[in-house]
């Protein structure tokens, strides 16, 4: 009787434990609903109407506004910028992540500070980003051109925005400054996590450095490198705030990538069925992206 | 050379590399401070100098009596602190229930944050200026702060969650024991235990929502509702750009979170492995 007793009180007790937990997570979930999972599924949605940003003009048209897309030009051009913006900002991210990471590594008096400076690039936000890049590269008065000009690599200023090629790369290095720590500070999470034994052990085998860091160094970071390779590569695909304030997309869709093509779409021809089509197309890229890594990573860990 | 004298060496030479490689790194803030600090005639000086001589807050002085960026500077204060104590009060909340009570779908939902976190900005931009242009809030501070919470919700609920993970939970069951509600354990002993987790998430909340440029970008069309990094930016992107004044307002974005970084940088860190080696 009494031990019944007590086993009611506690499960009366544990059901309302479970209306307060939902009750406490509730709000949290209503609004992830409303502004993440609800505005998804609505870009799907409209995507097969032709619909106007202010006019009500709602019409559906199936598949007419990816066809639209297809059939543009620059929309083929976009693509190859996003693989070119996404495939060198990692790689180099990664690189420049590890080799500072490495550096920091050190046990070595006042190392914190450094850490805790390096860092400081990915808190700054882009817009500032952008200004201070502007002015170091700015084609008169800017440092980079004064210190190639004095030192003689170049005889007159590089102006960096004019051609297609060169303002890609410049973006390209502004990202690889602005991301690069995020990589660090993984990384140097990642070099605490293996055993210092193996160091040890790859010595006592008369492992040069280099030899150390290929056998003990890569294969610890490998899960490191993925989750962050995997993480940077939906950012930087998707990145809309860099490269339109640094320049708009130009010269002529040459810096242009998705999401600044359905910022155009959406907010300068006002036709949002072609926006939200460009949107799951970017949706689409990334489950994809997605599907060959999970596979390559899976077989990377048989193997 | 002894060997005891090639090692004091090689750590001086190490020594050297770091600071040199921090210095290389902060070489762009660096060179904006300074440029910032200097007269209008020689901020286009050739050659330019390192230093500012003299020093001279003409910049600042013309970047305080812009209006469009007092205003701004108002408003993104007001933003960055609303959403982040709103997101605070929903997370904390949130995240412990996910942590420590069961209920339906918990699971499911602990999983799902992450995918939450995930979704680029871009996809969202359309369907929540019609959402908030429909509840009237499209220009207008107010809905900048609610999607400011919302964007910040998954990442701290999900770093919450992890913290308040590694509290023991003999520490409540002990509280409820001496007749503590489960509400009141949470307020005095869960939440003041967990301090460095609260203080990441804030921080992340105050650094997204104060760098934030896209959403608040698309929102706001009115000067009276912008926030800074919008001001800035449609100044970069305007033709001519009046550098001595934006310089100084770009070290003016960048005191707060700098002073915030440097003082935290602990649990910035500790913050970010979690979010993403968990992942």
């Amino acid at each position: 009787m009494v031990a019944g007793a007590v086993s009611q009180a506690f499960s009366s007790r544990s059901a309302r434990r479970g209306w307060i937990g939902f009750a406490l997570f509730l709000p949290s979930l209503l609004l992830m609903l409303g502004f993440l999972f609800y505005p998804f599924a609505l870009n799907v949605y409209t995507s097969f109407f032709s619909k106007h940003l202010i006019r009500p003009r709602n019409k559906f048209v199936g598949f007419d506004n990816y066809v639209y897309l297809f059939d543009r030009k620059y929309f083929w051009l976009v693509i190859e910028n996003e693989i070119i913006w996404t495939v060198f900002s990692v790689f180099f991210q990664v690189v420049l992540g590890l080799a500072v990471a490495l550096l920091l590594n050190q046990k070595l008096r006042g190392i914190n500070i450094a850490r805790a400076f390096v860092i400081l690039p990915w808190v700054t936000p882009v817009v500032i980003t952008v200004l201070m890049w502007k002015w170091i590269l700015n084609e008169l008065y800017g440092i980079i051109n004064h210190i190639l000009m004095g030192l003689g690599l170049i005889d007159s200023a590089i102006s960096f925005w004019s051609s297609p090629a060169m303002a890609m790369g410049t973006l390209i290095a502004i990202n690889v400054w602005w991301g690069f720590p995020f990589m660090t500070i993984i990384f140097l999470a990642g070099l605490k996590s293996i055993d210092p034994h193996l160091y040890e052990a790859a010595k006592v085998d008369g492992a040069s450095p280099w030899q150390q860091f290929i056998f003990v160094t890569l294969p610890g970071l490998k899960h490191f490198i993925a989750v962050a390779v995997l993480v940077r590569t939906i950012w930087i695909f998707t990145f809309f705030d860099l490269i339109w304030i640094a320049t708009k997309g130009g010269p002529s869709y040459h810096t242009t990538l998705l999401p600044h093509l359905t910022y155009l779409q959406a907010f300068q021809s006002y036709h949002l069925g072609r926006a939200a089509a460009i949107s799951v197309i970017l949706i689409l890229c990334l489950v994809l992206y997605l599907i060959v890594f999970f596979r390559v990573y899976r077989h990377e860990e048989q193997a | 050379m002894n060997w005891a004298q090639k090692r004091k060496m090689m750590r001086a030479l190490n020594y050297a590399l770091v600071v040199l490689v921090t210095l290389i790194v902060l070489f762009p803030v660096l060179w904006m401070v300074s440029s910032s600090l200097k007269t209008e005639a020689d901020l286009f000086t050739l050659p330019p100098t390192l230093l500012p001589e003299p020093v001279s807050t003409e910049g600042y002085e013309s970047a305080l009596e812009r209006p469009t960026f007092m205003v701004a500077l108002s408003n993104s204060i007001v933003v960055a602190i609303g959403s982040t104590i709103l997101t605070l009060i929903m997370t904390l909340h949130g995240a412990y229930a996910l942590a420590r009570v069961k209920f339906f779908g918990r699971d499911f939902f602990a999983k799902f944050i992450l995918c939450f976190y995930m979704v680029p900005a871009i996809l969202l931009v359309i369907p929540i200026y019609l959402i908030m242009r429909w509840m009237h809030l499209a220009d207008s501070i107010i809905g900048v702060m609610i999607i400011h919470t919302v964007i910040n919700i998954p990442f701290c609920l999900w770093l919450l969650r992890a913290f308040f993970l590694t509290v023991p939970s003999e520490l409540e069951e002990a509280a409820i024991m001496d007749g503590a509600s489960i509400i009141g354990a949470f307020y005095r002993i869960i939440i003041p235990i967990s301090m460095p987790g609260v203080a990441a998430a804030g921080l992340f909340s105050f650094i997204a929502s104060w760098s934030e440029f896209l959403l608040a970008y698309v929102l706001v069309t009115s000067n009276a509702n912008k926030t800074l990094p919008v001001v800035l930016a449609e100044e970069i992107i305007g033709f001519e750009m009046r550098w001595q004044a934006l310089l100084a307002m770009g070290v003016i974005v960048l005191i707060p979170i700098f002073f915030a970084c440097l003082l935290f940088s602990r649990y910035l860190i500790e913050g970010l492995t979690t979010g993403a080696v968990k992942a």
